[in-house]
C-alpha cells in the first residue's frame, strides 16, 4: 500500500494544501481538486546553487528559498508548489509548524506573487477589516477583542489579500489559529489552563476560534496600522498619499525572499492598488492592557462611522 | 571585515551622551543635531535588524536560539557594511555555553566602553524604570543573571540583553579578549570635556580638532538635551519614566542613597570602583 507524503488535504488562502503535518484548519472535501501546494518531509541540500539572496539563516536562488531554524528544520521552498522540510531529530511538530506556517509559508506564498501582510483579518458587518503592525504592536489581541463582540475571524499572523477580477481586493481565509500572549488572554478574560503553548518554550498559546468560518474571501474595506503604547493613548490617525503606501509597503511579508525584480515590481502593484482602495487608518493604544475594550469599541465605531 | 564601533555601557552611564556627541561631531553642521536621528545604527538588540539579517521573523524563536545566532548576526553585517557601524550596545561581552563570544571581535573594529560611577547609575536607573525602587535597583546591579527584555509574558521590539552584574559588565568589556576598548567615564565627560572626548575621537581614528571638538561638547550640552525631549520627545525615553535626560549632574547620588545603600553599593562593587578610580586605595569616594 503506498502511503502518501503528505496525507492532510487542507484547504488554506484559497489553496489546496497536501501536507505531511496535520494544519490547523479544516480538511478539504475529496472531490475538491488536486494539491496547488504539497508540503513533503525529505532530504534538503545545506546550501542552494546559485545563491543570489542571502542571510545568515536563508538563501533564495532561481525561485527556490531555504530557511533554516537550528535544532528545528530545514525548508526548502520550491516554485511556490513545494516544501520539504528535513526535521532535525529533536524537533516536534508544534516547533515545525510555528515556522512553516509563519515565514517559510510566507516565502512560498510571496514565490506565487501573492501580497502577504503580517497581521490579523476579521470580518465585522461582511467587510474585511486587517489589522496590521509590528511584532507586539496588538494585533492579534485587538482582532480577538472584535471577535468576541460579533466579528468573523479570518486570519491571523499571515494575511493573504488578492485581486478579483475586476481589482477589488479581497482577504481570504487563513488558518484557524489566533496566538496570543498570557496577558491578553487576561484581557480578553479567557483562561489560560487548557491553552497549548504554541511551542516548547514559549508562553504564548494558540486559541482555535470558535464561531463560523468564512469559506469566500472578504472584500477590504478598512486597514488599521497599529502602533505601540503611547503616553498620548488611543489615538486614530487617518493616511493618505505617498505615506500611507509606504506604510502599507512596511507591513507587507517579504524581507529578502523576492530575490527576482519581477516578482518585486508585481508586489508593490499589489500594495499599490490596496493603498489605492483602501483607507488606512494609525491606531495609537494605550500602554494598559485593560484599555483593550475602550480600544475594540473605539474601533467598532471608526468602523460604522 | 571588522566594522561594528561599539559604543557599549551599562543602561544609565551615559551612552546616548556620548553618542549625541558623536554624532555632533560627525555632522559638524550649524546646529545641534536632533536626539531623535543619531549616526550610529540600532541598538545591538534591536530585533527588526536581527530578524532582517537571519532571514525571517525571530518572534516566536526562543531567547537562546536567539542568543546563538548573535554572533553570525554582527558577522554577516559586518561583511555587508562598507564603513564604520557604530552601534550601541548594553549586553555585557558575555560568552556563549559553546565558547563563542556574543560580539564576534572578528567583526569588531574597536570598542567605546564608557562607565558611570554605580551609586548614580542606580539613582538613574530607578528613575528610568519609573518604579523609583533603589533597592530593586541595587539587587539588580548585583545580580549576574539580571538581563533586560528577558520577558516571557509579551513579545518585545529587543532581545535579550545579559548584563550579568555591575563589575562583571565592567569587566567582561574591558578585559575581552582580542579586543581594543577605550574606557571613557561619564564623570570625565563632564568635568575634563574636551580632553576626554578628544581622546575618544583618537582612539577611534578621527580627527581631534579643537574648534570641532569643542563645537559638539557645546551642541550636546545637557541643557540642549532635556530642551529637545521636552520639545519633541525623545524615542529612547521608556514609557513609563517620567524623562530620559532627567538631571545629567555627578554625584547627586548624595542626595538620594541612605548610607546602607552606599555601604552595599560599595561592598558589591569595590574591586573595579577602585580600578576605575572611583574609590581611592583607601576606600573613600571620589565623586
Amino acid at each position: 500500500m503506498n502511503v502518501s507524503p503528505a496525507p492532510h488535504r487542507h484547504r488554506v488562502f484559497g489553496l489546496n494544501v497536501d501536507a505531511c503535518v496535520p494544519l490547523p484548519v479544516e480538511a478539504r472535501a475529496d472531490d475538491a481538486g488536486p494539491a496547488d501546494v504539497e508540503i513533503v518531509e525529505g532530504s534538503v541540500p545545506s546550501d542552494l546553487p546559485n545563491v543570489r539572496v542571502h542571510g545568515v539563516r536563508f538563501q533564495a536562488a532561481d525561485g527556490r528559498a531555504m530557511l533554516t531554524v537550528d535544532g528545528v528544520a530545514r525548508f526548502l521552498v520550491e516554485a511556490g508548489r513545494r516544501i520539504t522540510i528535513a526535521r532535525d531529530a529533536a524537533a516536534d511538530d508544534d516547533d515545525v509548524r510555528v515556522f512553516l506556517l509563519g515565514p517559510v509559508l510566507g516565502a512560498l506564498l510571496n514565490q506565487r506573487g501573492e501580497l502577504v501582510l503580517r497581521g490579523s483579518a476579521i470580518a465585522v458587518d461582511g467587510k474585511g477589516v486587517l489589522f496590521l503592525g509590528a511584532s507586539g504592536a496588538g494585533k492579534s489581541t485587538l482582532a480577538a477583542a472584535l471577535k468576541k463582540r460579533g466579528g468573523v475571524f479570518l486570519a491571523d499572523d499571515l494575511c493573504v489579500v488578492r485581486p478579483a477580477a475586476d481589482g477589488s481586493m479581497s482577504v481570504h481565509a487563513g488558518f484557524n489559529q489566533l496566538k496570543l500572549w498570557p496577558d491578553s488572554l487576561a484581557q480578553l478574560g479567557m483562561p489560560l489552563s487548557g491553552l497549548p503553548c504554541v511551542r516548547r518554550g514559549l508562553e504564548k498559546r494558540r486559541v482555535t476560534p470558535d464561531g463560523g468560518r468564512q469559506p469566500q474571501p472578504v472584500l477590504v474595506r478598512k486597514i488599521y496600522v497599529l502602533r505601540g503604547p503611547s503616553r498620548r493613548g488611543i489615538a486614530f490617525t487617518p493616511t493618505e498619499g505617498v505615506r500611507k503606501f509606504n506604510l502599507l509597503n512596511q507591513q507587507t511579508y517579504r524581507s529578502g525572499f523576492i530575490d527576482g525584480l519581477d516578482e518585486k515590481i508585481g508586489h508593490d502593484r499589489l500594495a499599490m492598488q490596496l493603498a489605492q482602495q483602501v483607507p488606512l487608518t494609525i491606531v495609537h493604544r494605550s500602554d494598559e492592557l485593560s484599555q483593550l475594550d475602550t480600544l475594540a469599541l473605539r474601533c467598532l465605531k471608526d468602523l460604522r462611522a | 571585515m571588522n566594522r561594528f564601533v561599539w559604543l557599549a555601557s551599562y543602561p544609565k552611564s551615559g551612552n546616548t551622551w556620548f553618542r549625541v556627541f558623536l554624532t555632533n561631531f560627525l555632522r559638524d553642521g550649524d546646529a545641534p543635531v536632533s536626539i531623535n536621528d543619531l549616526a550610529d545604527a540600532p541598538i545591538a538588540s534591536a530585533r527588526a535588524a536581527f530578524d532582517l539579517a537571519v532571514g525571517y521573523d525571530s518572534s516566536e524563536m526562543l531567547a537562546d536560539e536567539i542568543e546563538r545566532l548573535r554572533p553570525e548576526v554582527y558577522l554577516h553585517r559586518a561583511r555587508q557594511a562598507h564603513e564604520p557601524i557604530y552601534c550601541k550596545i548594553h549586553d555585557a561581552c558575555t560568552v556563549l555555553p559553546d565558547g563563542r563570544a556574543l560580539v564576534p571581535p572578528a567583526a569588531t573594529q574597536c570598542a567605546i566602553y564608557i562607565v558611570r560611577n554605580p551609586l548614580d547609575v542606580g539613582v538613574s536607573l530607578a528613575h528610568h524604570f519609573g518604579h523609583g525602587d533603589i533597592e530593586r535597583v541595587i539587587r539588580e546591579m548585583a545580580d549576574p543573571a539580571h538581563a533586560l527584555f528577558a520577558t516571557k509574558a509579551r513579545e518585545m521590539n529587543q532581545l535579550r540583553q545579559k548584563l550579568l552584574t555591575w563589575s562583571g559588565h565592567v569587566r567582561s568589556w574591558v578585559d575581552a579578549p582580542e579586543m581594543r576598548v577605550h574606557v571613557v567615564r561619564y564623570e570625565d565627560m563632564k568635568l575634563k570635556s574636551e580632553e576626554t572626548f578628544a581622546s575618544a575621537l583618537r582612539f577611534l581614528g578621527l580627527p581631534d580638532d579643537a574648534a570641532r571638538v569643542r563645537k559638539a561638547i557645546a551642541f550636546s550640552r545637557f541643557d540642549e538635551l532635556r530642551r529637545q525631549e521636552e520639545a519633541s520627545g525623545f524615542s529612547e525615553k521608556l514609557l513609563q519614566a517620567k524623562a530620559f535626560f532627567r538631571q545629567g549632574e555627578v554625584g547627586s547620588w548624595r542626595e538620594v542613597l541612605t548610607s546602607e545603600q552606599v555601604r552595599h553599593l560599595i561592598a558589591e562593587h569595590r574591586t573595579v570602583m577602585t580600578q576605575l578610580g572611583y574609590l581611592t586605595p583607601a576606600g573613600e569616594l571620589t565623586f
